[in-house]
């Protein structure tokens, strides 16, 4: 009788405890992320993969994102703070010195050792310090991109974008050839810093030069090399020899898919299914085809520049709501999963980050949804970042500067690369 | 006894009880927010150091930027902007409010007309100029095409770009000005124009004589408002330009923004609006003691 009391007691105890979990109801985990980026895209798996857990995802502008979150986390305040937090991966070093984000070394490191080099460094701060405070979670490339048909009407060999001496009469020809039609030859966007990104920094890399360098435990800007001048002489170039006309606004590759030019340099979405509506990867890569950047002569080794978000935890999860960070661990371990990669990727069309989506069963499933899957890939392995300094804003602004300085004021190009130089010395205080 | 009512009876103090809700409305949005601004261009805060705290810095933020070349080069971009938009939208509206006094009947329908720009969003304004200064099919260079003139790089001419602007922000202001000069036009009795034409007058006489001296105080206003608003004026250069090409559109208000929002500067930020609000007091008072000065 009395064994039969004790387990009543004990299931009621056991019922009662039930319940008030039950009341309770799932975690919540709020996921921010910025406008148009597509964590929802897994959301049942994760849901499904940590149980007990309700994701909540907001979007936020790009702008807004990082406000936001600069003021959220200086509150100190964990009950106003998300779980899981997407950042541009330019915004790293600016949130780690901010104290904003936790050190996700023990979380991430072990995964990370799959990641293509620049991504995993770039997940670090400092880059390659082994500290990790977050983990890139896909990324996207740039490369030339032109259409077959129109080239062939203006009688320009595609190999003649390959090399530089080639391409400027070949974009000359397409210029002269199409503009009747109302069809630019090429697309150079000069509306912004971002154009730096996709004209000058992959020639510059390419040339065997860099942005910044460190010397004596200091970063000195090093884009005024013989390589960075050699890189901006080249747009010079393409303005002033091969008549391209700059563009002071960026449709970011609508206009390029619409037709309205005949070669691009432009980010992989350019080609997917967000430009090209209803179509496969493998109609697009028959309407459309892809090149690596060019290059100043034979043997030089194209280079790419890579974005990308970086998914991280607030450090006042950490140092405040350690329940709260354990959980957003575990979702985020199961964020970077390969197989959840792989279902995001192929559903976002993204460019994976890491070996393991080179490889079967998740190439296939990728490369059925994102075009010319081989060529990206290949890409982003060899893909370089830029610095995610916390002054990268300013930095990137001096050698806009020194950009249309030489394109559009016809200052020597060495002397505007000087003059940015010397700028950016002084922002970073060398 | 001192009683509520007795209180809110008071002559001497109801005054005081009923502009306290506006007063405290005042100190909230304008009084308080000015002060805060002032208090952070003191210390070094930066969105790297939000919250770890930022170190005391006294003047040094005003100091340097007295050592800034951009700032002092943002200054004389925005001179410019802002004598070239004044001429444009206070020369316009004036005759546009003239011509609608004068003209009752029409002016029912052109009122509704010229004021379209005034209400769009500044956004708008500014990419709908970004189409009309396209290079390639863009309006005005297909205008100028046909009358066989050459293509202009409106916005990537570094010698253009601010004029291409300050055309934009004309179109987008001179209403303000033409609806604030005919409502100060309507103020203006009959009689003195009667006992002018009484006295011979002409019409310009009446004009000069009459009409631009009681429209003084509205000139005065209206002038002060445009001045601060084009001083201040960054959604529309944010849109066309972000401040290039090579900063040569890159006003005062658009540097402040810069340094605040896209640098996390926001001491430096925060220092700049300090000095952008200090101009614009001097210009005010330099208004009023000149053209608003009562002879």
């Amino acid at each position: 009788m009395h064994m039969v009391k004790r387990y009543l007691a004990w299931t009621l105890v056991a019922i009662l405890g039930l319940s008030v979990v039950a009341l309770a109801g799932p975690t919540v985990i709020k996921v921010w992320e910025s406008e148009g980026y597509g964590l929802e895209a897994v959301e049942q798996t994760i849901e499904s993969l940590v149980p007990g857990i309700d994701l909540q995802i907001s979007q936020y502008p790009y702008n807004e994102l990082r406000m936001k979150l600069s003021t959220t986390l200086a509150t100190g305040d964990p009950s106003v703070a998300p779980d899981i937090v997407m950042v541009d991966s330019i915004w790293l070093g600016e949130f780690v010195e901010g104290n904003y984000l936790a050190d996700l070394s023990n979380v991430v490191a072990k995964e990370a050792a799959d990641w293509f080099p620049a991504f995993r460094d770039g997940s670090q701060w400092l880059a390659g310090s082994g500290k990790y405070y977050g983990i890139w979670y896909d990324t996207d490339v740039r490369a030339t991109m032109y259409w077959p048909d129109l080239l062939q009407k203006a009688g320009v060999n595609p190999g003649d974008l390959l090399y530089w001496n080639t391409a400027i009469p070949a974009i000359k020809k397409l210029n002269d050839a199409l503009a009747s039609e109302g069809i630019g030859g090429f697309r150079l966007d000069m509306g912004g810093a971002y154009a730096a990104d996709f004209f000058f920094y992959p020639l510059l890399w390419s040339e065997g030069g860099d942005i910044l360098k460190t010397v004596n435990g200091k970063l000195e800007p090093a884009f005024n090399s013989e390589a960075g001048v050699r890189a901006l002489q080249f747009l010079v170039d393409l303005v002033k020899k091969a008549g391209v006309e700059p563009q002071m606004q960026c449709f970011w590759g609508n206009d390029w898919a619409a037709r309205k030019w005949a070669v691009y340099i432009h980010g992989n979405w350019a080609t997917s299914e967000s430009r090209f509506p209803n179509t496969t990867a493998q109609e697009r890569e028959k309407k459309v085809a892809v090149l690596p950047y060019p290059v100043s002569e034979p043997g030089k080794v194209p280079v790419t520049l890579s974005g990308g978000w970086i998914m991280t935890i607030p450090a006042i999860l950490q140092q405040k709501a350690p329940d709260r960070f354990a959980e957003a661990s575990k979702v985020l371990q199961a964020y970077i999963r390969a197989d959840v990669m792989a279902e995001y990727g192929s559903a976002l069309a993204r460019i994976p980050v890491r070996a393991a989506l080179m490889q079967e069963p998740y190439k296939s499933k990728l490369a059925k949804n994102i075009e010319f899957f081989n060529f990206y890939s290949e890409l982003a392995s060899i893909a370089r970042v830029r610095p995610a300094i916390p002054q990268w804003n300013q930095v990137a602004d001096a050698v806009f500067e020194a950009m249309q300085k030489a394109i559009f004021q016809g200052v020597d190009p060495q002397k505007a690369l000087d003059d940015a130089a010397a700028k950016v010395r002084s922002i970073l205080g060398s | 006894m001192l009683t509520l009512k007795g209180i809110i009876n008071s002559e001497r103090t109801l005054p005081y009880l009923l502009l306290a809700p506006l007063l405290l409305l005042l100190f909230t949005v304008i009084l308080f927010p000015f002060l805060w601004n002032f208090y952070i261009s003191l210390f070094d805060l930066k969105t790297t150091n939000l919250l770890t705290g930022a170190p005391f810095a006294g003047l040094s933020n005003y100091l340097k930027l007295f050592h800034d070349s951009t700032f002092f080069h943002s200054l004389g971009v925005s001179l410019y902007f802002v004598i070239g938009s004044l001429l444009g939208q206070f020369g316009l509206g004036v005759i546009l409010a003239l011509i609608l006094h004068y003209h009752p009947g029409p002016a029912r329908f052109f009122r509704v007309v010229f004021i379209v720009p005034w209400i769009l969003s500044a956004l708008i304004i500014g990419y709908s100029w970004i189409w009309m200064y396209n290079y390639q099919g863009g309006m005005i260079n297909s205008i100028l095409h046909a009358v066989g003139l050459q293509p202009i790089h409106w916005l990537n001419n570094m010698k253009m770009a601010l004029w291409a602007l300050v055309i934009a922000n004309i179109w987008r202001g001179t209403p303000f000005t033409m609806l604030f000069v005919e409502a100060g036009l309507k103020t203006i009795p009959s009689e003195p124009y009667e006992a002018a034409r009484v006295d011979g007058a002409t019409s310009w006489q009446s004009f000069w004589y009459i009409t631009i001296p009681l429209l003084r105080p509205t000139l005065t206003i209206n002038l002060i408002l445009t001045t601060m608003w084009t001083f201040n004026l960054f959604d529309t250069i944010l849109v066309m330009t972000r401040g290039g090409p090579a900063n040569a559109t890159l006003t005062t208000a658009m540097y402040m923004y810069k340094s605040a929002f896209e640098y996390g500067l926001l001491s430096y930020g925060a220092a700049i609006a300090i000095v952008m609000l200090a101009i614009n007091a001097l210009l005010a008072v330099l208004y009023f003691y000149t053209v608003g000065r009562q002879k």
